[in-house]
């Protein structure tokens, strides 16, 4: 039974203050303007063309600290929904269940729930509809004379090997969240994420090369130049992949995009970015 | 009014009304120590067992001074009634003998459940000088308003640094063996000092051991609590608020932040590079419940990890925040 649904149950049966009600939070969630070109780390310059992210599921905590310290939560919205970060306009995505009181820490999750029962998660079906990601983003980079078209799929969860049961994102007193939550559904809660939070510490330069060919190296990019290398360091053979409009990307060469996976440091500043980065934004009326 | 009384009894007796009188003339003064995690006293050892370091490390520490005090309690049934002992001392954790160091008295507390709030703060406003504190350290100190002054080293037969290829300065330093899992050159390295200075000002409490809140006054008793300060934070896979025991301790990381190779990680050195830098910070780390965001260098972790080392009675968990003391 979710913490809310006993905090209502008690209500009920006349066991907790009787100045508190049952009551709903309207939850709409957006995004941020975020589609004109902004510098990124080293000062390159990204463009953003996709970013969607599975929001959700959210819980509202009565003390100053969320995650398992979350004794009393005021509030629940137990699914998640996608949402279009490049979008500023807040969309409504469903009611949160909630008792009035003041609300001073949140938790969530990016569309995938750690469950304590279970090793693997819950991908609830907002990330399904992502590929069970919780967030894709798709744009370009300038860097080091070279467009660079990317695309980030990435999945951001709890594992067995950190805090199992817990949502990733948990608040603290330094995020000076407090609200009250009014009956009789009064409250209407916005968040709006912003993606160029989570690519702060994106080092695009990880993508792209200039080098000559070196010894114990197959392929090398100079530039937009692939070229490929013998054991010995000796040039074999190049092409321009910018002759082909494509790009040259380290240890890969031609291709059309740089398909970008967790395990890259593009990768890590996304998941950290998403989890330890700026927070969302949070509008309580 | 006798049945009014009853019913009000009543009440009380069904909603657990407490409301701490106790019996009036008995106040208790309660002594407050200061302990030392055995991580500080006795250092982090490599190995497999739950509070092992997994990737082969060895951790000691040569001094761990912190400024710790504002220690105050309140009626858990009136806040109102608070009794305080507000001074702060600058202690070398290292020199903490193991039953603890009895620094604060607070008195005249009434019988009753106690919730219990302290702080660690900066040294430039007041703070008292222990036995075990130098005069340089302690000069060091307030000058720089510190929270915290860490020294200690890491030791590993075969350990390696492989510090950012982007970032690495290496100097005449050669490779040694593979590089690691993102390509970046590793160079032997088996003994890296650091010395953290970090101002990491934190408000800890109110505290709970197993999720009774503070401490309990009987009259006619003596009580004794103690405020526990933990040692290896920074080496944990994230920013655990309850129970540690899924914790896991790491210390590649902060070997990888040697950039050139002098067998010594500086402040300088962990500002310069950001968690998504290190291949080690991977998804064995999970960094959701920093008390610090944006999350952008290694100084920022570090001072993070830090502000969650506030315990009570040894593994009792006391919320921390993010927001600075005023002085």
């Amino acid at each position: 039974m979710t913490r809310v649904c006993v905090a209502l149950s008690l209500l009920l049966a006349g066991c907790i203050d009787t100045s508190v009600e049952a009551t709903t939070i309207d939850l709409h969630v957006g995004g941020s303007d975020a589609t004109a070109p902004f510098e990124g780390r080293d000062g390159v310059m990204v463009t953003l063309e996709r970013a969607d992210v599975a929001f959700g599921p959210l819980t509202l905590c009565a003390g100053v600290t969320a995650g398992a310290l979350c004794d009393e939560a005021l509030a629940e919205w137990r699914d998640a929904a996608v949402v279009d970060a490049l979008d500023p306009t807040p969309v409504e995505v469903g009611t949160m269940d909630a008792i009035t009181g003041t609300t001073r820490s949140y938790m969530f999750d990016y569309g995938i729930v750690s469950r304590l029962t279970s090793d693997a998660p819950l991908v609830l079906p907002a990330a399904e509809s992502l590929g069970d990601r919780s967030v894709v983003i798709e744009g370009r980079v300038d860097v080091d004379g070279q467009r660079v078209p990317f695309t980030i799929a990435m999945s951001v969860a709890q594992g067995p090997e950190t805090e199992q049961g817990v949502p990733v994102v948990r608040s603290n007193e330094s995020d000076g969240f407090d609200h009250v939550i009014a009956p009789d559904g009064g409250s209407r809660l916005d968040v709006h994420l912003d993606p160029r939070a989570w690519l702060v510490t994106a080092d695009y330069r990880s993508l792209v090369q200039d080098d000559m060919c070196a010894a114990g190296a197959d392929l090398v990019c100079a530039g937009s130049v692939e070229q490929t290398c013998a054991e010995d360091g000796a040039l074999i053979a190049d092409r321009d992949c910018a002759a082909m409009g494509q790009v040259c990307l380290r240890g890969v060469g031609c291709a059309e995009r740089a398909e970008i996976g967790p395990e890259s440091q593009i990768g890590r500043s996304v998941r950290n970015g998403l989890t330890a980065g700026a927070r969302p934004m949070f509008d309580f009326d | 009014m006798r049945r009014t009384i009853g019913l009000i009894a009543v009440l009380c007796l069904l909603v657990g009304c407490d409301d701490g009188t106790g019996t009036p003339g008995e106040d208790v003064d309660v002594s407050v120590l200061l302990e030392a995690e055995d991580t500080i006293t006795e250092g982090l050892a490599p190995g497999e067992g739950p509070e092992a370091i997994r990737d082969g490390w060895a951790v000691t520490f040569d001094d761990y001074v912190v400024v710790i005090g504002d220690v105050d309690a309140h009626l858990s049934t009136d806040d109102s009634v608070q009794v305080e002992a507000p001074e702060r001392f600058a202690v070398d954790l290292v020199d903490v003998p193991q039953s603890g160091l009895e620094l604060w008295t607070l008195s005249g507390l009434r019988e009753g459940r106690w919730e219990l709030n302290y702080a660690i703060a900066g040294a430039a406003d007041g703070a008292m000088p222990h036995d075990s504190v130098t005069d340089a350290q302690m000069t060091r100190m307030i000058d720089e308003d510190l929270t915290y002054l860490i020294a200690g080293s890491m030791t590993q037969p075969g350990g390696r640094s492989c510090p950012p290829a982007n970032l690495a300065a290496p100097g005449v330093a050669e490779p040694s063996g593979e590089p690691n899992a993102a390509d970046d050159p590793c160079y032997a390295n088996e003994t890296i000092a650091f010395e953290l200075g970090v101002q990491a000002e934190t408000a800890f409490g109110p505290c709970e051991v197993d999720e009774m809140p503070g401490f309990a006054v009987t009259a006619g008793s003596t009580t004794t609590i103690a405020l526990t300060i933990h040692g290896d934070h920074i080496f944990f896979n994230g920013f655990p608020e309850s129970d540690e025991g899924g914790t896991q301790r790491l210390a590649q990381w902060l070997a990888d932040c040697d950039l050139n190779l002098d067998g010594e990680v500086t402040r300088e050195e962990l500002e310069q590079i950001a968690p998504s830098d290190l291949i080690e910070l991977d998804e064995r780390f999970q960094l959701g419940g920093s008390p610090i965001t944006p999350l952008t260098n290694l100084w920022d972790y570090v001072t993070a990890q830090l502000k969650t080392q506030g315990h009570f009675q040894g593994e009792g968990e006391c919320p921390f925040d993010g927001q600075a003391h005023d002085h």
